[in-house]
C-alpha cells in the first residue's frame, strides 16, 4: 500500500519540478527503479543518481536497438553511480515469433506483437517486483491522444489485486525544449543519434529521423495507419440516436 | 478471488448491424479460451447507434474511450474499470502473460511501446 493520501499528493506534486518529484519518490520508496530508454530520459538518471547514488535503473534490450544506443547505455553506466539492469525478452516467446513470422513481422502485422514480446513482457516481469517505478514520459510526446500523463499515478496496467504499483513521471510537465536546455546546461551525455535528426528513439527498424517541425512520433512506425477506430467509444464515432 | 457481492461486467461495443466490434470478438474469444468467462456476471452492450445504451453510459461515466472494457462493481457500489485484458487477467491470477496478452496491452496502451 502507498501509506499516504494519494490524490492530494498527486495534485501537489503536479506543480513541482522534476528534481523535487524525484526527491519525493526516492525518499518514499526503497523498492523502486527508474526506467531508462537510452534517449532523452538520461536527464532522470542524471538527477536521480545525485539524489540517491546507487539508484536502481533498468533498460529494455529488445535486441533491435541501434549500435549508437547500446554505446550510449554503456556511457551512462560508466558515467553515473547507478545499478543498471539490462532486461531481455522471453526467449521462448521471441523464438516463436521469429520462427512463425520472421524478423520483420512488424512491417506487415503492425508493431504491437513485437513490442509486446520485446518490451512489455520483460517490463511486466520487472514491475512485478517493484513498489514504484519512474519513467521519462512527457505530455508533449503524445499530443494526438487524450490520455493524460500525470506526474504520479497508480499504475492501472501493472498493479496487482493485492499490491498498488506507483508510476511516477517527473518530466510530465516538461517539453522537449526544457529537456534539451537541461542537457546543455548540465553537460549531460546524450545519444549521438539525436545529432542526426532522431528525436524519439526506439528500435532500429522502427525509428527514423524526422524533419524540422515534424512531431517526434512521426519517426516511429511511420508505415502504420494509426486510424483504427472501430473499437472507439468517444463521441466522434458514436452515432446519435434517431 | 471474488466475494459474492462483487459483480464483473464485460462491456462490448456492437456495430449498427448488431455484430460486436473486432476487438470485442477477439477478447470474448480469449475469455472463453482461457476459461475466464465464468468470472463475467453480465455482458453489457455499448451500441454504436444508441448513446443511451448501458455500455455507452458506463463508458461515459468512467471516461473510457475504447471497447471492450471490464467494470468490477463491489457490494458497496464502488466501481473499478479495467481496460485491458492483460490487466483483467492480472486481477484474477498471477499467471505468466501470453503473447496475445502482451500484444493486447500495447494495443490498449500505445505509450508502452515508447518505454
Amino acid at each position: 500500500m502507498t501509506g499516504f493520501e494519494f490524490e492530494p499528493l498527486a495534485r501537489h506534486l503536479s506543480t513541482q519540478e522534476p528534481e523535487q518529484i524525484l526527491e519525493w519518490v526516492l525518499n518514499q520508496y526503497d523498492n523502486l527503479a527508474l526506467s531508462f530508454s537510452g534517449a532523452e530520459d538520461v536527464v532522470l538518471v542524471h538527477m536521480a543518481s545525485q539524489i540517491r547514488p546507487g539508484v536502481p535503473v533498468f533498460t529494455l534490450d529488445t535486441g533491435r536497438l541501434h549500435a549508437e544506443t547500446y554505446k550510449f547505455i554503456e556511457t551512462v553506466r560508466e558515467t553515473y553511480p547507478i545499478e543498471l539492469e539490462v532486461l531481455h525478452p522471453d526467449a521462448g516467446q521471441l523464438g516463436k515469433l521469429v520462427r512463425d513470422k520472421g524478423l520483420f513481422s512488424f512491417y506487415r502485422d503492425g508493431h504491437n506483437e513485437c513490442c509486446g514480446i520485446r518490451k512489455v513482457g520483460p517490463l511486466s516481469r520487472k514491475l512485478k517486483t517493484l513498489d514504484a517505478w519512474i519513467t521519462g514520459q512527457r505530455r508533449d510526446q503524445s499530443p494526438g491522444t487524450r490520455a493524460e500523463v500525470p506526474v504520479v499515478q497508480k499504475d492501472a496496467v501493472f498493479s496487482a489485486p493485492d499490491r498498488t504499483l506507483v508510476k511516477v513521471n517527473p518530466l510530465a510537465n516538461w517539453n522537449s525544449e526544457d529537456v534539451w536546455a537541461y542537457i546543455r546546461l548540465n553537460d549531460v551525455p546524450y545519444n549521438e543519434l539525436h545529432q542526426r535528426g532522431f528525436v524519439s528513439i526506439g528500435c532500429e527498424p522502427c525509428t527514423r529521423a524526422v524533419l524540422p517541425n515534424q512531431h517526434e512520433r512521426e519517426g516511429r512506425w511511420w508505415w502504420e495507419d494509426g486510424a483504427e477506430k472501430e473499437c472507439g467509444l468517444h463521441a466522434g464515432n458514436v452515432r446519435k440516436a434517431g | 478471488m471474488l466475494d459474492s457481492k462483487t459483480t464483473v461486467l464485460f462491456v462490448k461495443k456492437t456495430l449498427p448491424d448488431g455484430q460486436p466490434c473486432a476487438k470485442c470478438r477477439d477478447i470474448e474469444g480469449r475469455l472463453h479460451k482461457d476459461g475466464l468467462m465464468y468470472l463475467v456476471d453480465d455482458v453489457v452492450p455499448a451500441r454504436e447507434d444508441d448513446p443511451s445504451s448501458p455500455g455507452i453510459r458506463l463508458a461515459e461515466r468512467h471516461g473510457v474511450e475504447r471497447a471492450p472494457f471490464f467494470v468490477i462493481r463491489r457490494g458497496d457500489g464502488d466501481e473499478q474499470v479495467i481496460d485491458s485484458y492483460l490487466a483483467f487477467k492480472r486481477w484474477f491470477s498471477d499467471k505468466g502473460s501470453t503473447t496475445d496478452d502482451l500484444t493486447d496491452a500495447v494495443d490498449k496502451h500505445p505509450d508502452l511501446a515508447f518505454i
